[in-house]
């Protein structure tokens, strides 16, 4: 399974994103063959326990997560654990304020004292003066499942045959000259239970795998060192995705750039330089110029006390010239293998998929039930595009990220066709440092490897470059993509927002950019 | 439903320690019970109530380790996660470091448990949130916040007789005040272990207070300015400090602390004589926990003394390999601080930046611990002994070695909130620094 895969599904379903999501026909309620029934008949006590109550709507999940984590270092295994949780959530709507407990003890008394604790809890906060929550409509499911896509569950494959393979990355890299190197695998997989006062029992299991890996060369006689870490390597996927990469020419090669980087000069000074970034690199500006920026709830100051608040507001909408006519991106919870995929999310919504920027336009952002009717006006979109999501039983679902994607160039070339249209530049390979400010204007990124561009050709090697630059005028600074056969998907496995903070994880698939006359400075 | 006892805790130690199998078995022990209420747009948006464990499982055969976890605490789930464990281990390879659990531990007793915070329930948090609703809100301010408090219980054994039990207590509250103009924002903070102690409507009135202050900026050009960095900020610089103390990669000449040919630091002034950091379990004003990493009992430890690296952090394996004792790491960050309140420091400061709050800091050169990163929510110039007007947001890109380095003048300490980089709980006193590298401006308010 090669990151590039996604193409092919992705250029297909383009044309389909101004259709409606597609809503399955009701079935009757008594289908449950493939239900556990105990997990149908706790739901319903929940349900029935949280109406009674007093909500006007519930939902319940319960899941069983398994994660797996194998941490390496040179040739010993570093640390390893095997976690499993379980437990259910009741989030509960009443008095027009949202309600939520969680419980590790999944049993009929006590699913029926959470459902009303959070129903307590929610007819507490309305106390305080709100506006009530309004949800868009969605069908019911009553009988729908979904799994990630994949051949081999990770949890299968022995420890033994982890550790043997993380070591072998270890060892390619010490014996190419590295002084440290670093691997770990980490897999996730989650059994997840959706019932909601709707209708709907949603049984889902989601995979994940991702291996970090970093090395290290250490010049001691001067005191200097420099690494290359690598932790983008994840997907939707089972054992299969890990060994289809080719670790060991990628380690190899990164060993042998990190030497190079330990004697490499960094630039004189702060200039203005024109720019080329891989898809390695990318995507985490994407992630964050763009994936964060276009939160609804960011944009409405639901995170305004922590992950903060957005330039790109609803007011916005059809009017903010994003990027230049070249960009569109497109969100999506629907390639098999990229991290935010599902078949439903968190509030029973089935995966969408829609342009969020069309042509340098802004024309939509990320949603949930409860988001829809803030933007309809602007968007004229009445369904949630599915973008609720909860780490984990015991945390509320919320607005999370969905696969964020740089539409590539169906006419657009290769990497060494965008260096030869700049005659000053640099190139920039994997995902290094990165901060952005609160409302995603002002950014900083650099990678892991760092090359000028003289006169359309790669020079050179430099270390410790950033670039800085403003979200709009950067995207609009966009002249070149590269075309379909450059696309690669990559993505970030920890992705912070919310209080108390939770995780996810999401893909952005891209080609290479051309970014012109883009700041750039010596960082360290 | 409450978090364990230290009789039920020992008891499931000892119901793993029966059914275990191994040469050598560890145990960790998380309980944990509490709520939270988010607001925003000067309403409730979400709210939760969660109690959980975690049961930790490390197992041994020779030097070949497992590890195992789950959140069941039944005869059952016991069982079950030390079969996995020791699957686990029988599976892994040999480890050439490993050392053996301890045969004795005396773990102190941080006095970090309050029944005011334990007690404190969803009435509770609506009461306290509605107070700073009311507190910060009117025609000119937008409130969103975030207030959460839990009880936590933490215990530690192995089958060498070793066993540990602490309980704790946690309140957080943060808010940020925005006037609906998107011209000014302010923010206010702070993580403690007494419910009695937090003052929420009082936040929501520094916070709002910050934030009618900022509507109106004298732009700043980038470049080299003194700071006055309030606690919370100064607290990020210290805990990117104090988090890479580890001897182990110093030696290995890939840490700030390495010094040439396997060298270190230690023992180098490199920040300011004004600048002493430790760590200290037992610290009245913001203990830490019983225990650090390996099971090892926390003890007091001054990282920096007047500006000297008085203190290297080494793990089991690395102390015997180097023929030295141990160092625990840090459980809480106490930062000495002289007599005078944040005003008074500003009375005392002929021209500086006054940074409120940072925000998405990250390395750029681990070599010599630059990083970058935001001002936030409140940035202000002092003129002449005081607040004059507020300034733009800047990026940063600077070292706290560096910018401690040039530390003049301190505040009194105090409790801080949990933000990225810092150390929980932390004890830091607002820095004057004369020297901070802002790098270019950030638009964001």
């Amino acid at each position: 399974m090669k990151r590039r895969t996604f193409l092919q599904s992705s250029a297909a379903v383009l044309g389909a994103v101004a259709l409606p999501a597609p809503a399955a026909p009701p079935l009757p309620r008594d289908i449950r063959r493939w239900l556990e029934p105990d997990d149908r008949e706790l739901a319903d006590v929940a349900l029935n326990a949280a109406a009674r109550a007093g909500a006007s709507y519930a939902d319940i999940r319960i899941s069983r997560h398994f994660d797996q984590q194998i941490r390496t270092r040179e040739r010993r295994v570093e640390g390893m654990n095997d976690e499993i949780t379980y437990g259910f959530g009741v989030r509960v709507l009443a008095d027009g304020v949202w309600g939520f407990a969680a419980s590790r003890i999944v049993a009929e008394d006590e699913v029926a004292r959470v459902a009303r604790a959070a129903v307590s809890q929610a007819k507490g906060n309305a106390r305080i003066p709100h506006t009530p929550v309004d949800l868009a409509p969605v069908a019911a499911f009553p009988d729908a499942e979904w799994t990630t896509p994949h051949e081999k569950d990770p949890f299968e494959i022995s420890v033994a045959e982890k550790v043997e393979f993380l070591l072998g990355i270890n060892a390619t890299a010490l014996d190419r000259g590295a002084d440290f190197a670093t691997s770990s695998i980490v897999f996730q997989k989650q059994e997840r239970f959706f019932a909601s006062t709707e209708g709907s029992y949603i049984r889902q299991t989601f995979l994940r795998v991702f291996v970090p890996w970093e090395v290290t060369a250490v010049d001691s006689q001067a005191g200097r060192f420099a690494s290359w870490e690598d932790i983008q390597a994840n997907a939707g996927a089972g054992w299969e995705f890990v060994l289809a990469q080719d670790f060991p020419s990628q380690v190899a090669r990164a060993t042998e750039l990190t030497r190079e980087k330990l004697a490499a000069p960094t630039l004189d000074a702060p200039a203005r330089k024109d720019l080329v970034l891989l898809p390695n690199h990318l995507w985490l500006t994407i992630h964050e110029s763009v994936g964060h920026p276009t939160e609804l709830d960011r944009a409405l100051g639901y995170e305004a006390n922590y992950a903060g608040t957005s330039f790109c507001t609803p007011d916005k909408l059809n009017a903010l010239q994003y990027a230049s006519e070249i960009v569109s991106f497109e969100a999506e919870k629907q390639e098999p293998h990229s991290l935010a995929s599902v078949g439903w999310d968190d509030d029973g919504v089935p995966a969408d998929r829609w342009l969020l920027v069309d042509g340098g336009l802004l024309v939509d952002f990320q949603t949930t039930r409860d988001q829809v009717h803030m933007i309809a006006d602007q968007t004229r979109v009445t369904r949630s595009h599915g973008c609720s999501y909860g780490q984990n039983w015991s945390l509320v679902q919320f607005q999370r990220m969905p696969n964020v994607n740089l539409v590539p160039d169906p006419a657009g070339g290769s990497v060494e066709d965008l260096i030869a249209g700049i005659d000053d530049g640099l190139l920039i390979d994997t995902r290094g440092s990165y901060s952005i400010d609160q409302q995603r204007y002002n950014f900083q990124f650099a990678g892991q490897g760092t090359w000028e561009i003289k006169a359309g050709k790669r020079g050179r090697m430099l270390r410790d470059v950033a670039y800085q630059g403003n979200t709009v005028e950067f995207w609009n600074s966009c002249d070149g993509l590269g075309g379909p056969d450059t696309y690669e998907v990559y993505g970030s496995y920890y992705d912070g927002k919310g209080q108390p903070g939770q995780v996810n994880a999401v893909s952005h698939g891209c080609p290479p950019a051309r970014f012109r006359q883009v700041n750039v400075l010596p960082a360290g | 439903m409450a978090i364990l006892t230290e009789r039920e805790a020992r008891r499931i130690v000892e119901a793993v320690m029966e059914r275990a199998s191994a040469d050598d078995t560890i145990v960790s022990l998380v309980s944990r019970e509490g709520g939270n209420t988010r607001f925003a747009g000067n309403g409730v948006t979400t709210s939760g109530e969660v109690a959980n464990v975690e049961l930790n499982v490390t197992s041994a055969f020779g030097s070949r380790i497992g590890s195992a976890q789950t959140n069941g605490i039944d005869d059952e789930a016991i069982a079950a996660v030390v079969a996995r464990s020791e699957e686990a281990a029988g599976l892994a390879p040999e480890d050439p470091e490993y050392v053996p659990p301890l045969e004795s531990a005396d773990y102190p007793r941080p006095p970090a448990y309050f029944e005011s915070t334990a007690a404190h329930g969803p009435a509770e948090r609506a009461a306290a949130v509605a107070a700073a609703i009311g507190a910060a809100t009117g025609p000119d301010a937008t409130i969103a916040g975030f207030l959460e408090n839990y009880g936590v219980a933490y215990a530690t054994g192995n089958s060498r007789g070793v066993f540990g039990y602490f309980p704790m207590t946690w309140i957080e509250y943060t808010n940020t005040v925005r006037t609906p103009d998107g011209r000014g924002s302010g923010w206010a903070g702070v993580r403690l272990h007494d419910a009695d102690e937090l003052d929420a409507a009082g936040m929501a009135r520094i916070a709002a207070e910050k934030a009618l202050a900022s509507r109106t900026v004298v732009p700043l050009e980038p470049g080299e300015y003194p700071v006055i960095l309030e606690p919370v900020a100064a607290a990020v610089m210290a805990g990117a400090l104090v988090g890479q103390m580890s001897a182990r990669r110093a030696m290995e000449g890939r840490s700030y602390l390495s010094a040439p040919n396997g060298g270190t630091k230690l023992g180098e002034r490199l920040l300011a004589p004004l600048v002493t950091i430790a760590t200290d379990p037992l610290y009245g004003e913001a203990p830490g926990r019983a225990w650090a990493e390996e099971q090892l009992p926390a003890r007091p430890t001054t990282w920096y003394r007047e500006g000297r690296v008085e203190s290297l952090q080494f793990d089991r394996f690395w102390a015997g390999r180097n023929d030295t004792q141990p160092v625990p790491g840090s459980t809480n960050l106490v930062m000495g601080g002289e007599e005078r309140s944040l005003e008074e420091l500003i009375r005392g400061t002929e021209r500086a930046v006054l940074v409120t709050r940072f925000w998405y800091i990250r390395t750029l050169n681990p070599a010599d611990l630059t990083l970058t990163g935001l001002t936030r929510d409140g940035t202000f110039w002092i003129e002449g002994g005081r607040i004059t007007h507020a300034v733009n947001n800047f990026r940063w890109n600077d070292s706290p070695v560096r910018v401690f380095s040039g530390v003049e003048a301190m505040s009194r300490p105090a409790r801080v909130a949990d933000e990225d980089w810092v150390l929980s709980p932390s004890f830091v006193p607002a820095v004057r620094a004369s020297r901070f590298r802002f790098a270019s401006v950030s638009q964001a308010v």
